[in-house]
């Protein structure tokens, strides 16, 4: 069936276009127009409205043992436990793999990355994300607190066995990329280190965290993952530290790509009377320079929330300032993690300055193709909190309201008022459509060209942007209408985004023998089936670049 | 051979879940429980409990709301026994029953040499076990390990451990059922660990019993690295927790007869709601390898629609019966496995009995939530 959404407005960036079109859908694919005129099945009336590719958010904690913790941690956050729901930031925070999907879905998002999944929970994660209806969705698998890599490291073997290795668990765990979380920071943590840095050298091993990162880089890259390695510095969030931290990492990328997640949480100095203070300016100029390198920001919206982390030190370090005053760790096979709860404040001096350093770096970052929009659910605030984000940085006098309700003192610290940038609908669709694509390797979305997988998202002009973007007019999940006027009126599921590099079979081999003598456990268990998620067709596997 | 029963008389398939979509129709309050499934099963029990109006809980849940409560109310630092295996130097055991229902784990655990970290690098320091409460005959452990069993009965073990917590953070603390001076002792023994690990089995343990030992382990996380392994009973419990708090956003012993899920562990308690003559109709599934699959004394006269590999045995009769596929056996499937701390795919047994030819318990529950017409939840979202 021919489906034309007609006469919308079309923002495009990564086919050049912001103006009025014409879009053609024919078996969930985008098409070109037919060139014998022949007259499409069905009409959208798209007059008016504003026409996007589906939102791709790269780095959103929506399924796994870590998540689910903070689930079971944190009940009494639930909606039937909140005797005013709508007004709960938690409420809104998609807390059923259900409601993940709706919710995304209703903004007009049709493609989620989960960040963070430990080999040993590959299953677990993948079958949460089995659930989520609508979205097509992915992981990135965790590496670099491993036994395994970290005693490559130190006996040296050679570039082309780590590679095998990356390999085998990129295609064990069914992921689309590596992360590397504190590289070493949990195995030292292990080793009661209480302070991890970059060059800190991880005991038992003589291994650094630097060594860590960049043969992850040198593997990722050797193999042709089309993502980059994803980084989540030392240090996060220690005031100093945590700058000196993804300072540090960005300049070791030389000239090879590299991700850093969630920078916004790396932006703080010591300077001022409370010792805390923002580097969003200087980290800002720092990737401005730095072509190879990509971020995404973190950004800190007020309200109740949960961080849910797999960087178990910076977890464990962070437990005072948690509230309510209750934590989980996890000291895992290799990674840990931490569900520590989190309460960001508009009166905090501290709370107002992160936020602050996220819209700097959002701002100041001038390339929207390498500026990522993340809330890093839930760490700084649940997704559903974006809309608000757009708003943000839409419109200076948006930000300008926001500012006039918080601390003084915090504001004072950064350059935020001085900041007249206000984002473009096209810079907007570079940032979460057109960009996201082209980091993730996924060719077939994030644009509306021909051959483009008809994931459309159609949004009704506000000038209440956040209005805009909360509720998309219609949304189509692979040529399927799945939202209209904000409300899901089709359920379907999507699949995972997966890639498999070739491996030597002989690392197969060393790795079955080696879980079993080591951990005692078979390496199959570490590897995602087909057939254990329930559904039809569950994995599309996106290919590696040659 | 027939795998349906009404009222123990054999039926086809589909009268089978026409009677059991009418009982669960008609019914004021049911109940779904045991349980005891793979992962498919297991989901295939929320959505009918879902769709039901009904109250879920797993059938061994004891234990399980003993964790859950000291985890929601004082959290935790949990360990995978994978990396307890590779890495613990020091291992505190709890309680006589610590490793009830998995007789293999002390062997899973202390058979490995340790070789990371401390008890890696310093052959001498070697694994040390001390077993707190320990049973008059102590298990199988492989030769190797030095187990110091300290003897106290289970009921001094929460003011034993209260006062080991007084003794690391030097406070006061009163007499104990092993004296002041052994309490002194295992405090700074534990103290010493590089990395530690407490395990205890929550099974006979309440609610504040599982904090107390929580408590302990995040005190000794002051000064050196600690973990526990909180053991949290039988029958994929702590697998259907998981599933359920995905599925729901709640850990189990929750209900969903208003139309959203409400959890409340002492509500929803399946046993104390057939007890109190609050429900009407208990679903029970119980179908795995190694686990008892009769249905349990407790459900008392409640009618039972049962979910079983072997039906004819249960007593009394169930209003509708289902010979169900035993997962980790006669299907493929996923199953909660607690040495690696998540969730581990199995293959069907080569030549695994009959059970081959029954249904699955998701395929069962399906149906019956089909019939019954169990509206997808909420097609909208906002």
């Amino acid at each position: 069936m021919l489906t034309v959404l007609r006469g919308g407005h079309v923002v495009d960036p990564a086919n050049g276009v912001d103006g009025i079109q014409d879009v053609f859908v024919e078996d969930g694919v985008i098409v070109a127009a037919p060139a014998d005129g022949r007259p499409a099945d069905e009409t959208v009336d798209c007059t008016g409205l504003v026409v996007m590719a589906g939102a791709i958010d790269i780095h959103s904690h929506i399924a796994g043992g870590n998540v689910n913790t903070a689930r079971l941690l944190l009940p009494e956050f639930h909606k039937a436990f909140q005797a005013r729901p709508k007004k709960t930031p938690l409420d809104q925070v998609g807390w059923t793999t259900e409601e993940t999907g709706l919710r995304y879905a209703a903004m007009g998002f049709t493609t989620v990355v989960e960040p963070a999944t430990n080999p040993a929970s590959a299953l677990h994660a993948h079958l949460e994300l089995a659930d989520i209806p609508i979205i097509d969705k992915a992981t990135l698998v965790v590496l670099g607190n491993d036994d395994f890599l970290l005693s490559m490291i130190r006996d040296g073997e050679s570039p082309q066995m780590v590679q095998d290795y990356v390999a085998w668990t990129l295609g064990a765990s069914r992921s689309l990329g590596i992360k590397c979380i504190n590289g070493g920071g949990s195995a030292a943590f292990k080793e009661n280190v209480r302070s991890f840095s970059f060059d800190d050298v991880v005991p038992s091993y003589g291994v650094t965290s630097r060594a860590i990162v960049k043969t992850l880089q040198g593997a990722v890259t050797a193999l042709g993952v089309p993502h980059p390695l994803h980084v989540h510095c030392n240090d996060l969030g220690l005031p100093g530290k945590c700058a000196d931290a993804a300072t540090a990492t960005i300049q070791a990328a030389e000239g090879v790509p590299l991700h850093l997640a969630h920078l916004q949480f790396y932006g703080y100095g010591r300077e001022g009377e409370r010792a805390f203070s923002s580097q969003g300016a200087q980290l800002a100029e720092l990737v401005n320079r730095t072509p190879e390198v990509t971020v995404d920001i973190g950004q800190v919206m007020f309200g109740q929330t949960v961080t849910i982390s797999s960087d178990e030190l910076n977890q464990f370090t962070i437990r005072p300032a948690g509230s309510p005053k209750k934590s989980v760790i996890i000291d895992g096979e290799a990674n840990g993690g931490g569900v520590v709860p989190m309460n960001f404040k508009r009166s905090s001096y501290y709370h107002a300055l992160q936020w602050a350093v996220g819209l700097e770096l959002f701002l100041l970052i001038e390339d929207p193709a390498r500026v990522f929009f993340t809330t890093d659910h839930p760490n700084g605030a649940p997704f559903t909190a974006y809309p608000d984000i757009f708003a943000l940085l839409m419109s200076r006098d948006v930000r300008q309201a926001w500012i006039e309700t918080l601390p003084k003192a915090a504001l004072a610290m950064t350059t935020l008022e001085a900041i007249d940038r206000e984002y473009t609908l096209n810079e907007i669709a570079v940032m979460t459509r057109a960009a996201p694509a082209r980091l993730l390797g996924t060719a077939d979305r994030g644009h509306l060209g021909a051959g483009g997988i008809a994931d459309i998202a159609v949004y009704r002009p506000d000038d209440d942007k956040a209005e805009m973007f909360a509720r998309a007019a219609y949304v189509f999940k692979d040529g399927d209408l799945v939202v209209k006027d904000g409300h899901v009126v089709k359920r379907r599921y999507g699949r995972a985004l997966t890639v498999q590099p070739d491996a030597d079979p002989a690392m197969g081999r060393r790795l079955d023998r080696w879980f079993d003598d080591r951990y005692g456990l078979p390496a199959r268990w570490f590897e995602v089936p087909d057939g254990a998620l329930g559904r039809d067709d569950p994995f599309k596997v996106m290919p590696c670049r040659s | 051979m027939s795998t349906a029963w009404i009222e123990g008389r054999s039926a086809s398939f589909e009268e089978a879940v026409a009677a059991a979509s009418d009982a669960i129709r008609s019914s004021r309050l049911p109940v779904v429980t045991g349980l005891a499934s793979d992962v498919a099963g297991i989901k295939a029990a929320i959505r009918l409990a879902q769709g039901a109006g009904a109250v879920l809980d797993h059938g061994a849940s004891q234990a399980l709301q003993a964790h859950m409560s000291a985890l929601t109310e004082h959290g935790m630092i949990l360990g995978a026994p994978a990396e307890v295996r590779r890495r613990a130097d020091r291992v505190l055991v709890i309680g006589r029953g610590a490793f009830d229902g998995a007789p293999e784990l002390p062997s899973f655990l202390f058979s490995h040499q340790p070789d990371l970290g401390r008890a890696a690098r310093d052959e001498a320091a070697g694994r040390r076990v001390l077993w707190l409460g320990a049973p008059d005959v102590l298990p199988a452990f492989p030769n190797e390990v030095s187990v110091e069993a300290v003897r106290c009965p289970d009921e001094a073990l929460p003011a034993i451990a209260a006062a080991i917590r007084a003794a690391l953070g030097d406070r006061r603390f009163g007499e104990t059922a092993i004296g002041t001076a052994k309490v002194r002792e295992i405090a700074e023994w534990l103290g010493g660990a590089e990395f530690g690990c407490a395990i205890w089995s929550c099974e006979e343990l309440d609610a504040l019993d599982v904090e107390t030992l929580a408590g302990l382990v995040v005190d000794l996380n002051r000064t050196t690295r600690f973990t526990s392994l909180s053991r949290t009973g039988p029958g994929q419990a702590y697998g259907a927790a998981q599933i359920a708090a995905a599925a729901t956003g709640l850990p189990l012993r929750t209900g969903f007869g208003r139309g959203f899920a409400e959890h409340d562990p002492l509500v929803n308690d399946a046993r104390r709601l057939v007890q109190a003559g609050e429900t009407d109709l208990v679903v029970y599934l119980s179908a795995l390898a190694d686990f008892e699959t009769e249905i349990p004394d407790w459900t008392g006269e409640v009618p039972v629609i049962a979910l079983v590999p072997d039906p004819s045995a249960c007593s009394p009769t169930p209003r509708v019966a289902f010979a169900v596929a035993t997962a980790g056996r006669d299907h493929d499937g996923v199953l909660f496995e607690e040495r690696m701390a998540s969730f581990a795919p199995f293959t069907a047994e080569a030549g695994a009995r009959t059970g081959m030819e029954l249904p699955s318990a998701a395929r069962v529950l399906t149906a019956i939530a089909e019939a019954l017409g169990a509206p997808a939840a909420a097609e909208e979202a906002a």
